[in-house]
Formats: C-alpha cells, sequence, structure tokens
C-alpha cells in the first residue's frame, strides 16, 4: 500500500544565499529517482527531529534530477533547516496541490506579479516559459521587495531579460538601487502606472503577501481583466497536504488540495476572506 | 434481508466469545465512554443517549505515531508503524444511529481522494454493531440532522431491544458472516418482530416531533446568508476557546503532526494529534500571520463547516446530532440554537 505520510529521503547539495534570510536549497532524492512536478505546486519538507512544512517549488520543472527551494528563516523548522551542512538528509513528501495553469497561457500573453518571496513558486513558470518562449506572447514581469537586498534571484533576473521583460521595484530605495537605475521605487502596483499591460488576451500569475495580491487583484480589475484569467497562489498552514488535517480550509475549500493556485473568481465567491484584511464580523 | 434474533443473556456470551476468539471488542461500559471490554457483563445495554465520550478514537486514535525515525552514521533509517496495525479484527458494540452516521462521514473524509491508510487499516477490520435508543436523551436531536433515530446504512448488525430479545437486522455481508461464524446464538426472526421496532422507531420519531426545532435541510441552505450576523460575536464572546467540542466531535477529524524526539535524541517519532479549530494558532504560519484571529471567526468556522461547508465537500452535513459538543461545552453554547434561533429563518 502507498503510504502518503512516509517522506522520501533527499539529500541538499547545495544552497545559496539569496538575501540576508532567505537561502535556496538544492535537493536531489537519495535513490536518484527523478522528480515530477508543476509550478505552482509544494512539497511537505521533513527536518528530522524538528518537524515538517510546506514550501513551494521553485526550480525549473524540466530539470527534474533535482528541485529547489526558495526559503526565509522563518520558524522552527526553517531555522533547523538552515543549521544543516552540505550533504545533509531531509524528508520529502509531495508533490501537492494543483500548480500554475500554464496549458491557459499558450499562445496568449502573460503578466507575472510577484512579491518579495512570493517570485519563488513562480521561478518555474519563468523557466518553462523560456523553455517553450515561441508558445507564448509578450510575457512580462512586475516584482516588487521591501529593499535591493531583499531581491530574489538577482542574477537570474539579469538572464531572464533576454527572453521576457522584467520590471523592478523596491519599496524602499538605496543610493545604488537609483543611481544604477536598478530599478523603481514603490509598491509593486504602481509599475501598472509606468509600463502599459493590455487586458485583452492576458493571464495574469501573482503570488506575494495577502495584503499586496489584494491590491494587485484589485488594480488588475480596474485595468478590465477578467476575474477567470487573474490567478494567485495562496498561502495557508498545510500540514498533511492531502485535504484531512483541516488547517489550511478557507469557507470550504482546502488550499492544499484544491490550490494553491486559484482563479480570482473562484477564490472571491468564497464566504471567508482570502487575500483582503476584511473586518472579521461586524 | 433477513432478520435474526438473539436473546439478552446469549448476547453477553457472545461477546465473550468474541473476546476469547481474539477480537478486540469496543462498547459502551457502565462507566461511559467506548472503551475495549473484556467480558459481555462489562456492557452497559441500558444507557440512555449515547456515550458521553469518545468514539472517534477507536478508528481515528489521538497521538497516533504515523512513523519512527532513527539517525545512523550516513543515514536515516525510517519505520513505518502502518505494519503493525493489519489483521486486528476490532467489533464495536452499541453504536447509536448517529454513532454510525458518524463513521459514515470519517470514512468519508479520510477514505475520499487521499486514502489514509491508518485509518483504513483500522477501519476494514472493524465490525459495527448498532443499538436502536430505547430514549432520547436530553441533548439529542438525531431527528433533525437526518442521522437517526433508525440506522439508514453504514452498519454490520443493527440490534434493536424487544423484550428480553434482540432483533438483529443484517447490513453487510461481513456482518452475515459473523452471524454464520456463531449460529448457536441466533436464531430466524418473524416478520412480526419488524413491525414492533418500526413502532419503536415512530415513537421515538414522534417524540422529537414534539421537540421545536426545524431541520437542517431548511436551516443549512439558509445559513450562507448568516455569514456576517451578530450572532457570531455572541458566539465567540462566550466561547473559552477550549476544543473540547472538537475533541469530543464524533465527526471533528482536524489534526496536527508534530515531532517527539528520543531520549537519547538519535531518532524519533511523527506523532498525529487532534487538532482545534477553535485555537488561535489553527491558522497560523510561520510568518506570524493568523487568517482567524477573531474567537468570533472560529466559532463561525466550526459551525458552517458542520451544516455548509461540508455540504460541498463531502456532500451532506457533517454534524449527527449526538449532542456531546453540548454536553462537555463550559460556556454553555448549545449548537442547536443554530436549528432553533429566529434570526435564522428570516
Amino acid at each position: 500500500m502507498i503510504n502518503n505520510w512516509i517522506p522520501k529521503l533527499a539529500r541538499i547539495v547545495n544552497v545559496r544565499d539569496e538575501t540576508p534570510d532567505t537561502r535556496t536549497f538544492t535537493l536531489k532524492f537519495i535513490d536518484d529517482t527523478e522528480f515530477e512536478f508543476q509550478p505552482g505546486q509544494f512539497i511537505e519538507l521533513m527536518v528530522f527531529g524538528y518537524g515538517e512544512a510546506p514550501f513551494s517549488l521553485t526550480s525549473d520543472p524540466d530539470e527534474k534530477r533535482y528541485f529547489e527551494l526558495t526559503i526565509r528563516k522563518i520558524g522552527t523548522v526553517t531555522s533547523a533547516l538552515f543549521e544543516k551542512p552540505l550533504n545533509s538528509l531531509v524528508g520529502v513528501r509531495g508533490p501537492f496541490g494543483r500548480g500554475w495553469p500554464l496549458k491557459k497561457a499558450k499562445n496568449r500573453n502573460l503578466l507575472i506579479v510577484a512579491g518579495g518571496l512570493g517570485l519563488a513558486p513562480l521561478r518555474g513558470v519563468i523557466y518553462r516559459i523560456i523553455r517553450n518562449r515561441r508558445d507564448f506572447g509578450r510575457v512580462v514581469l512586475f516584482y516588487g521587495a521591501r529593499t535591493p537586498a531583499d531581491v530574489l534571484y538577482k542574477d537570474e533576473l539579469f538572464m531572464w531579460r533576454k527572453h521576457i521583460e522584467v520590471y523592478k521595484t523596491v519599496d524602499k530605495a538605496d543610493e545604488e538601487w537609483l543611481s544604477c537605475k536598478l530599478g523603481y521605487e514603490g509598491v509593486v502596483t504602481i509599475l501598472f502606472d509606468k509600463i502599459s499591460v493590455e487586458p485583452e488576451d492576458t493571464i495574469v500569475f501573482t503570488c506575494g503577501p495577502p495584503i499586496m495580491m489584494y491590491f494587485v487583484t484589485r488594480k488588475l480589475v480596474e485595468l478590465g481583466f477578467d476575474k477567470k484569467s487573474i490567478f494567485l497562489s495562496l498561502e495557508r498552514m498545510m500540514r498533511c497536504g492531502m485535504g484531512i488535517c483541516g488547517h489550511c480550509t478557507i469557507g470550504g475549500i482546502y488550499v492544499c488540495k484544491d490550490g494553491p493556485v486559484f482563479s480570482l473568481e473562484e477564490v472571491e465567491s468564497l464566504l471567508e476572506p482570502t487575500v483582503e484584511v476584511k473586518k472579521i464580523v461586524p | 434481508m433477513r432478520y435474526f434474533i438473539i436473546r439478552r443473556d446469549n448476547l453477553r456470551l457472545f461477546i465473550d466469545e468474541l473476546v476469547s476468539d481474539g477480537y478486540l471488542v469496543y462498547g459502551a461500559t457502565r462507566n461511559g465512554g467506548y472503551v475495549e471490554v473484556k467480558s459481555g457483563s462489562d456492557l452497559d445495554l441500558d444507557s440512555v443517549g449515547v456515550s458521553k465520550t469518545l468514539l472517534k478514537h477507536i478508528l481515528y486514535p489521538n497521538n497516533e505515531v504515523l512513523y519512527q525515525y532513527r539517525f545512523t552514521d550516513e543515514n536515516i533509517e525510517i519505520y513505518d508503524k502502518l505494519k503493525e496495525l493489519f489483521n486486528k479484527k476490532r467489533v464495536i458494540f452499541g453504536l447509536r444511529a448517529c454513532d454510525l452516521k458518524a463513521i459514515e462521514i470519517l470514512d468519508r473524509v479520510f477514505l475520499g481522494k487521499y486514502e489514509d491508510p491508518y485509518y483504513k487499516a483500522r477501519r476494514e477490520n472493524t465490525l459495527l454493531i448498532g443499538v436502536l435508543c430505547k430514549e432520547i436523551g436530553d441533548k439529542c436531536f438525531c431527528y433533525f440532522v437526518n442521522s437517526g433515530p433508525d440506522v439508514k446504512a453504514n452498519y454490520d448488525l443493527f440490534l434493536t431491544e424487544i423484550d428480553d430479545k434482540y432483533l438483529v437486522e443484517v447490513g453487510s455481508i461481513n456482518g452475515l458472516n459473523l452471524i454464520k461464524d456463531y449460529r448457536d446464538y441466533f436464531t430466524l426472526a418473524s416478520e412480526e418482530l419488524v413491525s414492533v421496532k418500526e413502532k419503536l422507531v415512530k415513537k421515538l420519531v414522534e417524540e422529537f416531533k414534539s421537540m421545536n426545532y426545524r431541520s437542517i435541510d431548511e436551516v443549512g441552505k439558509g445559513l450562507k446568508e448568516l455569514f456576517e450576523s451578530e450572532l457570531w460575536r455572541e458566539y465567540g464572546d462566550k466561547c473559552l476557546a477550549c476544543g473540547r467540542c472538537n475533541f469530543v466531535c464524533p465527526t471533528c477529524n482536524c489534526f496536527n503532526i508534530i515531532d517527539e524526539l528520543d531520549d537519547d535524541l538519535k531518532g524519533g517519532k511523527r506523532v498525529r494529534v487532534w487538532d482545534s479549530c477553535h485555537f488561535v494558532g489553527f491558522t497560523r504560519v510561520a510568518s506570524g500571520e493568523v487568517f482567524r484571529r477573531h474567537r468570533a471567526s472560529r466559532v463561525r468556522q466550526r459551525i458552517f463547516h458542520k451544516y455548509y461547508y461540508s455540504l460541498y465537500e463531502i456532500g451532506e452535513f457533517s454534524c449527527v446530532g449526538c449532542g456531546r459538543c453540548i454536553e462537555v461545552c463550559k460556556a454553555n453554547i448549545d449548537i442547536r440554537d443554530i436549528l432553533a434561533r429566529e434570526v435564522l429563518i428570516t
């Protein structure tokens, strides 16, 4: 019998610093099996002795021999993970959930709006687009971070420019950012005022902190984007990944098995607020 | 369908024999609660209403160890506890109609799209023997949530006490096989007894009908309009967020999984523990964000899950009307209010 609860052992084969508190870990299964996943899906990562936590898969899905996770040191499991030396073993369950609907974007334009760590689950999408660039129309990435130091994948962002349009902004710029014209200053929604994006025939993928997604989706609807064409990835505490433990429910849906990627239309019809920090009860 | 009879004194002997044949038998005892019994004389055959304590722990135990791991020089060895679960035959005796419905709901959750192998291993080896309630308990409302008083499905045997004997209804092949294996205790029943049972059920139904509640079918669909109601603040102010209602509820299935290190620090285990949607940490993510911070939103979540969301998740309401949560609530929150409140009609 398949027991979904037993993690598969993987080795940390590489660690890269992204920002002062964020690293990208490269993992490889110890039995050398390949890993099939879709961008936007997540795994449950087990740090033995500390616990398990959900992380989105961030690497190129067509590179199946290894996979990457971009992780911020923030809680028990991540703190323990950051202490692990290279070649340590961790456990992996998954992949779980429904990823980004890239098929829907085929032969159409794609707008990607990411905030902070929200770029992580979208990195796999960008790699898949680069590998199949002719299948997509205009592809634009809007990326916002708090400060220049918080920008993820700094080198890759330059590389991606050869294939897609990349626009960056930081909430609070420093001298280098401004003098070298590395990007704009302000929250990610200001990019909509600087760069023109047409709602016609365009699919939007967005991921970031709840409050950012709230303003981004509001802006997109204002600009005339169809709610069916806006997709967002939600964050909840997925414990089991299989729709049983109940931790990730929002108004009757399970983020782990029904999502984590939803269309705006789907989540807007839920009773419980998802992206908007609304009055809880009158 | 075939009907059988077992005499009251034989019932205890039947249980004795099950125990001596290696079955783990769980049943309501005089001390209350579904616990493992070693002899038929331990069973409480006369209690009113449902057992006040737990049921779900038999199929879905709290603090269940999923697997153990040991650190070795270059590796980590994982030992799957699932292997230990197979081939333990179990019988749960004395289940009420609401309890049987509750197990049906747990089946839908744990044996749905992703099968939980630990639950499955237990469930597949467990026979369910139900008993018709003789009286209605003061917290009971199974009739209004469509789970009783008569049983509909999901049982192996169902017993109705008539004078000094029990009418036995067979609900599955496994139930029939059990009777075949212990045929000395059972005799065939006459049609007449079946109509006696029907009369007993009718009497219970009439008694329920005299209560001032509305059926959940009527209430459930209207609940949506009450999402922003003042009601939740009222409940939220009363609720102590202790989680007792979740732990006694036979259909509450939410859990957390924690790591427990061995004493020598060279290994540990993953343990599944019951969790409560009333706890503030239930929706907390690592960044510190809590998605249901106010108690009102958590009380609302429980009620909506039982009476609204689950209709879309598993196709039916996930409250069985057993009244356990009313029994244990220290703040006197009565879930039947949802069925009784005038505000809910508008």
